[in-house]
């Protein structure tokens, strides 16, 4: 009788936990069309490549048909692909658009085209920030993402008034464009520092390539914090 | 309510809990059973005692408890919890319906307890026992791609306690109640902790039907450096604590041969998974 019963609960218990389930993400967010490398200004008759990235409804990046266009040819011209033409002086706005699953987007920015031989300086961006805490662990600080002179290389330096709880297992940190997911997301690295102000160096990386940072709890699979880019 | 009668249901108690009776058996006479325990997680309460939610976790064993009389006043007590399996659900995106991260699943042994058990007093339907148990890192403290994956925490723990039990009547009904105080040292950086109960069972019908409530605590010391700077991947490294409410049906089948089944939920805690869980076993009772 006890070989009934066992094999009864045990038939029973490995129905339960043979397989796998599935948890369900809510990872939806706007599509988004980027213009990675805008500039402010540029002397004639000089050229320049403009780039797009366009990021789906989950953040991940596609490779789609962009149109590029001139608000004034007679300041530049943009072909097809983004290249850019100082014309003459004065100011035009270049915008690009895309048309994806029946959704119209449309990014722009305005540029000064200088008389011929203007220095122009470009300076590193330097793009901003603040950590919240998205779950009950405490997760606070600053922080700022620059680019590097001469270099792909960005730097990504947590201010001083950086806390994170030393409790919360396999802590992570992404650099993503969907705060509610790491699918597509880059790995900076598990978090060894919760005190204080440190800097993390992040490779060949556009500083407009992502727009927020991503705490995550590798093993509960949890966002526990973000801190959005802003300009 | 005789002590001879409230000794195998306090051993069905105990066999869930992995600690030891205050009544021991007598020479010769033993106690065991196979059980599975399952939890299925997801959320958790975090270090502030609040619930987050997480990537769902089942936890299932396969375990063996044995108790056996070497004595009159000592038991020699065994948990082998001899098939352990870990699995996190794959996560799906809902816009896309996409495979996100996939799931994973972990097979092992889990940590096995081996202990004795040693009558101090037993005396008018009052019992009192000390209990040692040694808790061996037969488990996987890190599996799956994260480490993550745990079936056992990696460090030999020495439990000792202190088991208060009596057996009383009320209104012609009987039942018994018990108290344990236990402390348990732990190695490998991780904190100490301090091991609360109190029992409350009652045989519904005599010899046959017994319904349990108990309520758990362990209490951290705080005095381990183990924390997530140090230990990256493990899941409920240290400092583990909860207030726990638990309730256990066990019927005889026949003299000897009978089933249980157990819920366990927590009214509180902290770095511990927030979910109940279900354990059902068959016991064999040589008295």
């Amino acid at each position: 009788m006890i070989k009934k019963y066992t094999f009864l609960l045990v038939s029973l218990l490995l129905l339960q936990t043979s397989c796998i389930g599935e948890d369900i993400v809510n990872d939806f967010i706007e599509p988004e069309l980027r213009i990675l490398n805008p500039i402010n200004s540029l002397p004639v008759p000089e050229t320049y490549q403009l780039n797009t990235a366009y990021f789906n409804n989950i953040g991940i990046e596609e490779e789609t048909i962009v149109t590029w266009s001139s608000s004034n040819l007679n300041i530049a011209t943009v072909d097809t692909s983004g290249f850019l033409t100082a014309i003459s002086e004065g100011t035009t706005t270049i915008s690009a658009s895309v048309l994806e699953n029946d959704i119209f987007l449309e990014e722009s920015f305005s540029i000064t085209i200088t008389e011929n031989g203007t220095v122009v300086i470009i300076e590193p961006v330097v793009k901003s920030g603040t950590i919240v805490t998205t779950s009950s662990y405490l997760l606070t600080g600053g922080f700022t993402l620059a680019e590097q002179e001469n270099s792909d290389n960005l730097l990504l330096s947590v201010n001083s008034d950086y806390q994170a709880t030393t409790s919360l297992p396999g802590l992570y940190l992404y650099l993503t464009n969907n705060p509610n997911s790491i699918s597509g997301a880059y790995s900076v690295g598990p978090v060894s520092v919760f005190n204080g102000a440190h800097t993390y160096t992040i490779p060949n990386t556009n500083i407009n390539d992502y727009t927020y940072l991503l705490y995550w709890c590798q093993p509960f699979g949890v966002k526990v914090g973000t801190g959005e880019i802003l300009d | 309510m005789t002590l001879k009668k409230i000794i195998p249901t306090l051993i069905i108690i105990l066999s869930f809990q992995h600690s030891f009776a205050q009544w021991t058996k007598d020479k010769g006479k033993g106690y065991y059973k196979v059980s599975a325990w399952y939890l299925e997680s997801d959320e958790h309460y975090t270090d502030t005692g609040d619930k987050d939610p997480n990537a769902t976790r089942t936890n299932f064993n396969f375990n063996f408890y044995g108790q056996y009389g070497l004595t009159k006043k000592l038991d020699l007590v065994a948990y082998i919890p001899f098939f352990s399996r870990t699995t996190q659900n794959d996560a799906i995106s809902r816009t896309t319906g996409q495979v996100l991260t996939e799931g994973e699943a972990v097979n092992s042994i889990g940590d096995i307890d081996l202990g004795v058990n040693y009558s101090l007093f037993n005396k008018n339907s009052w019992a009192l026992s000390a209990s040692l148990k040694f808790g061996l890192p037969t488990g996987k403290s890190e599996g799956g791609s994260d480490g993550s994956f745990q079936t056992g925490d990696g460090e030999f723990n020495q439990l000792v306690q202190l088991n208060l039990g009596k057996s009383f009547n009320i209104y012609n009904q009987s039942f018994y109640s018990k108290v344990y105080l236990g402390f348990n040292n732990r190695t490998n950086d991780f904190s100490d902790q301090l091991t609360t109960g109190l029992e409350l069972g009652t045989q519904l019908i005599q010899n046959k039907f017994w319904l349990i409530g108990r309520l758990n605590t362990i209490q951290s010391l705080h005095n381990g450096s183990l924390n997530a700077q140090n230990s990256q991947g493990s899941i409920f490294a240290n400092n583990i604590e909860y207030v726990g409410l638990g309730a256990e049906v066990a019927y005889y089948i026949n003299k000897k041969l009978g089933v249980s089944f157990n819920y366990s939920s927590l009214l509180s805690g902290k770095i511990i998974a927030a979910n109940p869980s279900f354990s059902a076993g068959v016991f064999l009772d040589v008295k």
